[in-house]
């Protein structure tokens, strides 16, 4: 899996009817799903996020380990949930989703409070077997 | 004809060799190495940005910055560090109940993350079942249970 596919999947299972995704509002007042690859750049600051976020990160962690001729390598993406809305009721279903999609995901999930939006975050295991480059 | 067997004996003694490592594990290594090295170094989880801030303190501090402090999240979990044998086993446990100016246990925020700072899973090492051997706790914990059953040989 790469960070694409994650990503289209994501945006997949989440849009499903009934849709739970919340939407960026650009600067010229265009929304668009609010599914962000965060790497080198975050959300610009200029963009507006309303309802359900879901951000994913670009490198996934990547544990190696040798195998006879092979690289056996466990990569962990790590996704996370944000609810923006105080009262959005989202975040339930959306976890629902997530965990029977990803069924071998860790799920650590926060309240919202005063200084913290509710949030998810989820840990996907993605195990990959890789020929040794040899020079 | 040949005959090949095996036989396994001084279970007691595997037992407790394997509590025992658990143990060593748990306290000399989780508890003294491991939640420093996690606690001073920032760098594996990104950045909060390029501008010096300040610690409570009101030292500055560059970025990624540790996150020390006064040491409360770091003593709070470092200091409740309780190990106690069970009938069939052992259980080794960690509470990080340092509390914020609001009387409120903030070790989760640090973890996850709020509205104004990344967060910062120390214990996703320790946590995480798919990468816990492949990283340096589960590696010290097979090492220490190599080392523990190679005594009962001896």
């Amino acid at each position: 899996m790469n960070v694409i596919q994650l990503r289209n999947t994501i945006n997949a299972l989440l849009s499903l009817t009934p849709s739970l995704l919340g939407s960026y509002v650009l600067p010229n007042g265009t929304k668009i799903p609010a599914v962000y690859v965060v790497g080198q750049s975050s959300v610009p600051k200029e963009w507006k996020v309303e309802g359900l976020e879901a951000a994913i990160r670009q490198f996934p962690n990547m544990d190696p380990s040798a195998g006879v001729g092979i690289a056996n390598v466990l990569k962990q993406w790590e996704v996370v949930l944000i609810q923006y809305r105080p009262d959005g009721a989202e975040m339930q279903q959306a976890m629902d989703r997530m965990v029977r999609r990803f069924p071998d995901c860790s799920v650590r999930f926060v309240q919202g409070t005063d200084i913290s939006y509710e949030r998810c975050r989820f840990i996907i295991p993605d195990r990959e077997i890789r020929n040794l480059i040899v020079v | 004809m040949a005959v090949v067997g095996a036989t396994i004996t001084n279970l007691h003694a595997i037992e407790k060799a394997l509590v025992d490592a658990f143990e060593e594990w748990a306290e000399n290594y989780v508890n003294d190495i491991h939640w420093e090295r996690q606690f001073d170094d920032m760098t594996r989880w990104g950045w909060d940005g390029d501008e010096e801030t300040q610690r409570k303190n009101g030292e500055p501090v560059g970025s990624p910055r540790d996150i020390y402090d006064l040491g409360k999240l770091y003593r709070s979990g470092v200091e409740s560090f309780n190990f106690s044998r069970t009938n069939d086993g052992a259980e080794a446990d960690w509470h990080w109940d340092a509390k914020n100016s609001s009387n409120v246990e903030y070790a989760w925020y640090v973890h996850e993350g709020t509205k104004y700072m990344q967060g910062r899973p120390f214990t996703d090492d320790i946590s995480l079942p798919p990468s816990f051997f492949l990283r340096g706790p589960g590696k010290a914990l097979l090492q220490q249970v190599q080392s523990s059953l190679n005594q009962i040989r001896r």
